[in-house]
């Protein structure tokens, strides 16, 4: 039963995969882009008239130019999860499972499945991911938003707070476009504390 | 009578002692300046320094012992090299006869030498001294050695890496590896996607997407067959639809060119896929980054029967142009990042293939010319 458009992005290098992969999921009713590489990836997210930033995020972490490696996912994904903090991410790869896994999860994919991974598992992930696209979205517009934190214990709680403080500026901004009297607004802060925290953060607005 | 004699023999002695303390000081001098110039050069041995760049930093040494003109040519990693240092003069050149008198200069003959690093690199270098001989011109001949000796060390070091570079990526541990699970990961999701489909309509629609698909994964697992060297060698040429091959190589590459004109080729299909797969890879990047429109590739066969493939790529944004001679060689390449030897081996498979891959630079970036035999010989 197809499910209602969603925009999905799915990153893989493989154009047979990737192809396969669009072709079966267009099918199950999500609206997917292909990108083959990080360049290409990043360019999707820039804005464009009638065209929705993806929602979710299929990623394969071994892309070129180090294919057998996960640095360029890895990096990857760091980007997507600070351009486009709502969207779910799931983490495609054939690289080592545990040490991949770990490290995307640390860093904040929500999901993980290793090559090779059936269509229905695919799936099945895809819409668990889409539920709670929907969910938070729900949330956000009661003025709630959930946050993914990995804090290391030795840091200390000052910098788990400070991971929390940028990470709920960067959805709340994302959300909001980056206007800033709307984030404040929302944030029930003063723009100038906004400014003092984008400064902090260094958050720029995506070019 | 006897004290004259004793005398005229101390005066010789004398004046032979003279003689022998002035040459040794003479020699003295000379061996301090060749150890002198000797451990310059080998300073040089520590340095990371390009195999081609060593003649020139080496050059006011080997000029400071004499040597008056350096000359090279050869080959090197197939593109054609020369160069030259100091003057070329009249030293090198046995002098004519002169008409007065019937006394013939020794003639000056340059050192010459050789190094290859097997079929990839070849130099022929010669050297031209103002002595033709004596112990300047042997102090000169032993530095100029010692300089052949780094530049064949050089030179066998980067041929030395290239083969165990090639050997491993012909195993292509890791590369395989990703290849092979994607390759199982596609093979996987039609066969989940045939058997899930309990409708006429699934199962046209699964049809149809193995259909769009099935040339890309086939290309896939031909190169899996390539790398893993399983091919039968008894693979021979036939003719085979440029402009097809070419567009289908690219599509692989992740970009779409525009291609002007037909062509057919008689070439192996392996060989040509292999040298198109590395050709369009290393630049697919390159041209995604610098054009906004796709690429333009063009066409023809001429009228002595060679197919010809003919294109311009830029240069990358960030990177610093490749010298000509420097196109080919392994390991240099004009992209971060880049391995360096694409380019090497689209050129090496189209060899094999009967054909070549010429570029030359432009300036905006590199034209490049891929010639096939058009037709069986």
């Amino acid at each position: 039963m197809p499910t209602s458009a969603c925009p999905l992005l799915i990153v893989e290098d493989d154009l047979a995969l990737a192809g396969y992969l669009a072709s079966a999921l267009g099918e199950q009713g999500f609206n997917v882009r292909q990108a083959h590489d990080r360049a290409q990836a990043l360019a999707e997210l820039k804005p464009q008239e009638a065209r929705e930033l993806p929602a979710l995020v299929l990623l394969d972490l071994g892309l070129p130019p180090q294919p057998s490696t996960m640095v360029e996912g890895l990096a990857l994904l760091d980007e997507l999860l600070q351009l486009i903090p709502h969207a779910k991410i799931i983490v495609l790869t054939g690289q080592d499972e545990s040490a991949a896994a770990l490290e995307a999860v640390r860093r904040g994919a929500f999901d993980f499945l290793v090559k090779p991974a059936a269509l229905a598992t695919i799936l099945q992930a895809l819409q668990r991911a889409k539920l709670f696209v929907r969910e938070e979205a729900r949330l956000a517009a009661s003025g709630e938003t959930r946050l993914h934190l990995t804090a290391r214990h030795g840091e200390g709680p000052k910098e788990a707070a400070a991971a929390a403080e940028e990470q709920l500026l960067r959805r709340v901004l994302a959300e909001t476009g980056y206007n800033v009297a709307e984030t404040a607004r929302r944030l029930g802060m003063a723009r100038e504390h906004v400014y003092y925290y984008l400064n902090k953060y260094g958050i720029q607005r995506p070019v | 009578m006897a004290f004259s004699v004793l005398y005229n023999l101390s005066i010789l002695f004398v004046a032979a002692g003279l003689v022998l303390i002035a040459t040794s000081l003479h020699l003295e001098r000379r061996a301090r300046g060749f150890r002198r110039r000797m451990k310059n050069l080998l300073q040089l041995a520590s340095r990371d320094i390009e195999p081609l760049e060593l003649p020139a930093l080496a050059w006011p040494e080997l000029a400071d012992s004499g040597w008056k003109h350096l000359a090279w040519q050869g080959t090197w990693f197939g593109q054609p090299v020369t160069g030259e240092l100091g003057e070329f003069s009249e030293f090198g050149k046995a002098p004519a006869a002169s008409s007065n008198t019937n006394k013939i200069s020794k003639p000056i003959s340059p050192l010459t030498l050789e190094i290859s690093g097997g079929d990839e690199a070849r130099l022929t270098l010669t050297l031209t001294h103002t002595a033709p001989g004596g112990e300047k011109r042997m102090f000169a001949e032993h530095l100029a050695r010692v300089f052949i000796l780094l530049l064949e060390t050089r030179l066998r070091a980067r041929t030395e890496a290239l083969s165990a570079a090639l050997a491993e990526r012909a195993r292509l541990s890791l590369y395989l590896q990703h290849d092979m699970r994607n390759l199982a990961q596609w093979v996987t999701w039609v066969s989940a996607d045939f058997a899930a489909c309990t409708t006429p309509e699934a199962l046209l629609a699964a049809a149809r997407r193995l259909r769009d698909n099935a040339p890309l994964a086939r290309e896939r697992a031909e190169r899996l067959i390539d790398a893993l060297g399983q091919r039968p060698a008894s693979e021979s040429p036939q003719l085979i639809d440029l402009r097809q091959t070419v567009a289908q190589a690219a599509q692989l590459a992740g970009i779409a060119p525009e291609i002007d004109g037909e062509a057919q080729a008689w070439v192996t299909r392996t060989l040509l896929a292999r040298a198109l797969d590395n050709l369009f890879s290393n630049l697919a990047a390159v041209w995604r980054d610098a054009i906004a429109v796709n690429p333009h590739l063009q066409l023809r066969t001429t009228e002595d029967a060679v197919a010809e493939l003919h294109f311009h790529c830029p240069w990358p944004a960030d990177s610093t142009p490749l010298a000509p001679e420097k196109l080919f060689e392994p390991f240099a390449s004009g992209r971060p990042g880049g391995l360096g030897l694409g380019l090497y081996q689209a050129r090496k498979s189209l060899r094999e293939a009967g054909g070549d891959l010429q570029a030359k630079p432009a300036v905006s970036g590199v034209n490049f010319l891929l010639r096939l035999p058009a037709q069986a010989p």
